[in-house]
């Protein structure tokens, strides 16, 4: 019953241990690399030419008239981890060599450290070593150390230890008590006090008496071994940081700093006045990249950029177009008989898309707080414009309903230019006797197109702010 | 062991350094008077200085390479040595009448007491020759017998023997002179490295990696951690050419919760042994946790 219950008791203690080290191992061992994208293992401090993480980045914004655009100015700088990756996997693979040659634990051993010490620690160890490719399940600290240290369980071990070179300890001191002159006085000095009560022990676990001869040959083998195996692992971070320093150069031929306009982060809309209507909307979209010449960040930057214009929302036009200011003054004539009301408007949408690009130019001379360099060049200089515009529209005059007349006028308008607009009309007017007049005129009005592409007709304006 | 080739190779280069020298007054001890009959058999403080300022430069080439035990272990042997003989001159010079008090006389050097500058470095056989010496040298010759044993035992201890009694008969300015240039290796040497001294008693045996070893199992099962790491680092610095050293060095750490260390010493070790089973376990058992971790997450 006493064993019964004595195993019962181990039982749980294990099981309250377990729990323990469930809860505390995924915390201590909680190790966070510098960046998710290293190779486990792989010392980058080695490497001479480190990551950045790829670039530098800082805001940037371009106005144009009433638009302000978000871009960045960046820089890369450095390796990717991709890259610097690269580079290692190819350099294991010329060398012939593999990642557990090369492989180190010094950062995870310390993370496990930092994390362990907020725990019980025994517990800790316990859980460490379980991870240890032992195929035995043992209990308690000691008996990881005995069998990784001495390779056996058995608690002899002990006293085996103790008992090596006994022989091998004596006959060093009687060879030390043979030699002349001053070794000689030590040696047998050490032969004598060897049978003295308490340096027994001394004697017996002295480690003498192995060829020098041999010894010496092993020294040279084991500095010759350790140097061999350092140059294979220094062999193989040299040759990753040089090749990652050509790399590096190499890139450093292309243009690394850019000042970059991501059209998926610059769609805009703005408000226009159009032939004299206001309130009409347009979207405008800004793309490209201006590229430092110097391939430094402080320097002159030039490229493209590409401006996208397109209507969106046109319906004040489209209900007001006999408003508009180059056709009013005819539309005006009929109103002017007083009794005019429109009875009819339609039209398909209107349509205007503008493709523009040009090249810019600017100089950026500081790399500190705001900067806002001055910008030559402009985005209107080369434009593609699709416009269409069509309206149906139908006034009627009722004024002389009553006695039997009335007056009618269609009018279509259509244009493919934002600058004027064609108008086509046809009126009649009916008495009350049957009798019919009409009237027909087709002319060409201008309009003003106001500030529909205002974009494109503004002056640019870039700041950098270093200080965000 | 391997220690012992290393003392082999050291009395090869004492040997050379006199043949190469053809000094008459390097092999007489120096500035020692030539016509002392005292001068030993071959041993003069000029080789010793030249041989311990090699063995730094050991320290120097391994610790560029990030081999921290190792150059630990060259720094602190030649640190050991040529403190225990600045030492010795320091209380012959006392002996002699020079200073007030002993302790205000050793004052300026940087270590003092044979404990202490043992500790720095169990393995070197000089603080117990150099003790022993200086108690024949004022008479004792009963009390000198332990530690010239312990010494003559030492697989460090020349193979050619020890023999500094000339410095007893040595002028004072020349023993000054000595001390000063002793004091120029401990601080080249002490720059480059600081021992970590606990003030522990001294046994004797702790030149004796085996026996260290011993001592660190009888801790674990004690559940002495700390000191199971104490021994497992000294033995690592009494010799770190064996693998079963590091087997010992890391599991004692990792029993303290030295886990940092423990990694470094995975690293170093494998560095020196690539091939060794039980490091390369100890490296996965790392690994084991990270993905463990990795996993989880």
């Amino acid at each position: 019953m006493r064993k019964i219950c004595r195993i019962a008791s181990w039982l749980l203690a294990a099981c309250l241990a377990l729990s323990v080290l469930l809860l505390a191992l995924p915390v201590k061992a909680d190790y966070v690399p510098k960046n998710m994208a290293e190779i486990i293992g792989i010392d980058y401090d080695r490497i001479t030419q480190k990551t950045f993480g790829g670039k530098k980045s800082y805001p940037v914004e371009l106005k144009l008239g009433s638009v302000t655009f978000s871009g960045e100015l960046y820089g890369e700088y450095g390796l990717s981890y991709e890259e610097l990756n690269q580079i290692i996997y190819q350099t294991l693979a010329d060398k012939n060599l593999t990642i557990d040659r090369i492989q180190t634990v010094g950062k995870i051993a310390a993370q496990v450290e930092s994390e362990a010490a907020r725990y019980w620690t025994d517990q800790v160890v316990e859980g460490v070593l379980s991870y240890l490719p032992i195929p035995l399940s043992l209990n308690s600290v000691g008996d990881y150390y005995v069998k990784v240290v001495h390779g056996e369980t058995d608690p002899a071990v002990k006293s085996a230890i103790f008992s090596a070179s006994k022989k091998a300890a004596n006959a060093a001191i009687q060879r030390a008590a043979r030699l002349g002159g001053k070794v000689g006085l030590v040696g047998r000095v050490a032969s004598r006090v060897a049978s003295l009560p308490g340096l027994g022990a001394v004697v017996n676990t002295a480690m003498v008496g192995s060829s020098w001869m041999d010894g010496s040959e092993r020294f040279n083998k084991f500095q010759k071994l350790l140097e061999d195996n350092l140059a294979v692992i220094n062999d193989f971070y040299s040759t990753c940081s040089q090749r990652a320093a050509k790399l590096v150069e190499d890139k450093d031929g292309q243009n690394t700093w850019k000042v970059r306009f991501d059209k998926r982060k610059n769609y805009r809309t703005y408000n226009c006045t159009f032939w004299g209507i206001s309130g009409n909307m347009m979207s405008c979209t800004l793309s490209g990249e201006l590229t430092s010449r110097d391939n430094e960040m402080i320097g002159s930057y030039t490229g493209t950029l590409w401006l996208e214009l397109e209507a969106v929302d046109f319906s004040p036009l489209e209900a007001n177009v006999e408003k508009t200011s180059g056709i009013s003054p005819v539309i005006s004539v009929l109103y002017s008989t007083g009794g005019y009301r429109k009875t009819s408007d339609s039209g398909s949408k209107t349509v205007l898309k503008v493709e523009s690009q040009g090249t810019l130019t600017f100089y950026l001379s500081s790399s500190e707080g705001t900067v806002r360099p001055n910008v030559v060049g402009s985005l209107g200089a080369d434009k593609e414009v699709e416009f269409s515009f069509n309206r149906h529209l139908v006034w009627r005059d009722d004024t002389w309903a009553a006695y039997g007349s009335y007056g009618e006028t269609e009018a279509t308008l259509n244009s493919t230019s934002l600058n004027s607009v064609h108008m086509s009309t046809f009126s009649r007017a009916y008495n009350n006797k049957g009798g019919e007049e009409s009237r027909q005129s087709s002319e060409t009005y201008p309009q003003d197109p106001g500030n529909v592409l205002s974009p494109l007709e503004s002056d640019p304006v870039l700041t950098v702010y270093f200080s965000k | 062991m391997p220690k012992r080739l290393l003392a082999f190779v050291l009395s090869l280069l004492i040997f050379s350094l006199t043949l190469v020298s053809c000094d008459i007054e390097s092999l007489f001890g120096g500035n020692q008077n030539r016509n002392d009959e005292i001068v030993g058999d071959g041993t003069s403080y000029t080789d010793f200085m030249n041989v311990m300022r090699e063995i730094k430069k050991y320290g120097d080439i391994t610790s560029e390479k990030g081999l921290t035990s190792f150059s630990e272990y060259y720094y602190s042997f030649a640190g050991a040595s040529v403190s225990a003989l600045r030492y010795a001159v320091e209380t012959i010079l006392w002996l002699k009448g020079e200073g007030g008090s002993f302790d205000d006389f050793v004052s300026d050097s940087r270590y003092a007491g044979w404990d202490r500058i043992a500790e720095i470095n169990y393995s070197s056989p000089y603080p117990s020759y150099f003790e022993g010496l200086l108690l024949e040298v004022q008479g004792k010759s009963e009390e000198c017998l332990d530690p010239y044993a312990v010494s003559s035992i030492m697989p460090m201890f020349p193979e050619e023997g020890l023999d500094f009694y000339y410095l007893k008969k040595m002028d004072v300015s020349a023993l000054y002179e000595l001390r000063d240039e002793l004091r120029e290796i401990e601080d080249s040497i002490y720059s480059a490295y600081s021992p970590s001294l606990t003030g522990r008693d001294w046994d004797r045996l702790y030149f004796d990696p085996e026996y260290l070893i011993a001592l660190s199992y009888e801790s674990v099962e004690a559940a002495d951690y700390d000191s199971a790491f104490f021994y497992a680092r000294q033995a690592l610095k009494d010799d770190p050419f064996e693998p079963v050293v590091w087997h010992n060095a890391v599991m004692c750490a990792l029993c303290a919760g030295e886990f940092a260390l423990a990694g470094q010493w995975v690293d170093e070790g494998l560095a020196a042994f690539p091939d060794d089973e039980q490091l390369t376990d100890f490296r996965q058992m790392f690994f084991n946790i990270l993905n463990d971790k990795e996993g989880q997450s």
